[in-house]
């Protein structure tokens, strides 16, 4: 049941960026008044709060010598930033209000700004046609800043193609083989999925209902499960950024009731924000959310590390897989099997918002 | 969701993927290539379903101890 396919410099693999989106750039707890800069698809953003706590983001690009405003000793002033090079000066939406030695600021002189949004304990940026920002979504996760949930969260650096993490991330039988002893049990390769998209909404769904499974020590230390459990992993992507895995688990043979509550079940949201720094490494921001144990410090220390670890088993076999993609001939081949339904489909999805 | 699904089930027990176009169109395949290909063709889904692969091509012979 296989079938070559071409590999990802041709099947929507390509090292493009999907224009006109909103990318996750920072966590809100990240953009202080300290000046911060973060890569988003290759273009470098500085960040910073104004004194009246609005987030800005504006090129990190002096205008006049491109003197990075985010490296000391720039500065911020109230509500400008002072290039540190030459003391050209900017407002927060960018214009320039200052220049060293003459009255006339020239007209040009501007950085620029970017629409930036606020949610979900997550900074949005939108990276293209700035007209296009107000109408174009920016996808929730809500749990990550919502009463009745408790979260951690990291993000970790990348050195891979963002693809690769899309392909990981839709393909979740990986768990039983690269995060085996954290997440990963014989049940998740063996259990068959099902795969759906939303042409009108731009998602792409993957479910696998696991009846009877072990628990892996993930969730058994965090839930306190010692026996078989109920495990249900439904993915649900919108392209190019957003990936939330709606994680269900029950000790084995316990369902919702008919009415949609759960009071038996443990509920993990797991988020990942997929956003490309360059076209070959990917900030790769990582979230756990869950509606139990809610005050539990040793449960959010155990999730965090055990899911920092995860993330970086996976950041280790993806860098490895990028050295070897990079240095590979257009036009290669790769093997597609069932599993790899729902990446295909993210896959095909991504390729036609960049083409369009 | 919107409305316009399209649907990609792994049969339990079986190696076999069905694809279900929001057209209602159904086809079964025995590899999301194919299966994706003849799902977003819509609504040209290619008549007899998806192409079916040549076996004897694409897999490599199994090791000397299974044959």
């Amino acid at each position: 049941m296989t079938r070559c396919d071409p590999g990802h410099k041709l099947r929507g693999m390509t090292t493009a960026f999907v224009p006109d989106q909103w990318y996750v750039a920072a966590y809100t707890r990240e953009v202080t008044r300290e000046l911060f800069t973060r890569t988003v698809c290759g273009e470098s953003i500085l960040f910073w709060r104004t004194v009246d706590g609005a987030v800005t983001a504006m090129s990190d690009r002096c205008v006049h010598r491109r003197f990075p405003l985010s490296e000391k000793p720039s500065h911020l002033v109230g509500d400008t930033v002072v290039c540190g090079y030459h003391g050209f000066t900017y407002g927060a939406d960018g214009v320039c209000v200052a220049v060293p030695g003459q009255s006339r600021v020239p007209r040009t002189a501007r950085l620029r700004s970017y629409p930036v949004v606020e949610q979900d304990s997550f900074v949005w940026v939108f990276i293209g046609d700035p007209a296009l920002a107000a109408t174009t979504r920016i996808p929730r996760a809500p749990w990550l800043d919502l009463p009745g949930w408790t979260v951690v969260s990291g993000m970790e650096p990348l050195a891979a193609r963002a693809s690769l993490l899309v392909d990981n991330l839709l393909d979740l039988s990986h768990e039983t083989y690269l995060h085996g002893g954290y997440i990963g049990t014989p049940e998740v390769a063996e259990t068959p999925i099902t795969t759906e998209v939303d042409e009108e909404a731009g998602i792409v769904y993957v479910s696998r209902h696991m009846a009877d499974a072990a628990c892996p020590p993930f969730y058994a230390n965090s839930t306190g499960i010692t026996g078989r459990i109920t495990r249900w992993q439904d993915i649900e992507y919108t392209p190019p950024c957003l990936y939330l895995l709606h994680s269900r688990i029950a000790p084995a043979g316990v369902l919702p009731n008919e009415d949609g509550s759960d009071p038996d079940a443990f509920h993990v949201e797991v988020v990942y924000a997929i956003t490309p720094e360059t076209e070959g490494s990917t900030h790769d921001f990582w979230a756990v959310a869950r509606d139990f144990a809610l005050d539990d410090e040793d449960v959010s220390d155990y999730l965090a590390k055990s899911n920092r670890t995860v993330v970086l088993q996976d950041v280790a076999a993806l860098d490895t897989l990028e050295k070897v993609i990079a240095g590979e001939p257009d036009g290669y081949q790769e093997l597609s099997i069932n599993i790899d339904t729902g990446g295909l489909a993210a896959r095909r999805m991504i390729a036609r918002m960049r083409d369009r | 969701m919107s409305g316009q699904l399209l649907q990609v089930t792994w049969l339990p027990g079986d190696d076999r993927l069905r694809g279900r176009c929001h057209c209602g169109a159904q086809a079964e395949a025995g590899e999301p290539v194919a299966m994706w290909e003849w799902l977003l063709a819509h609504p040209d889904h290619p008549a007899g379903g998806p192409a079916t692969p040549d076996e004897a091509a694409t897999l490599p012979r199994p090791p000397a101890h299974l044959r």
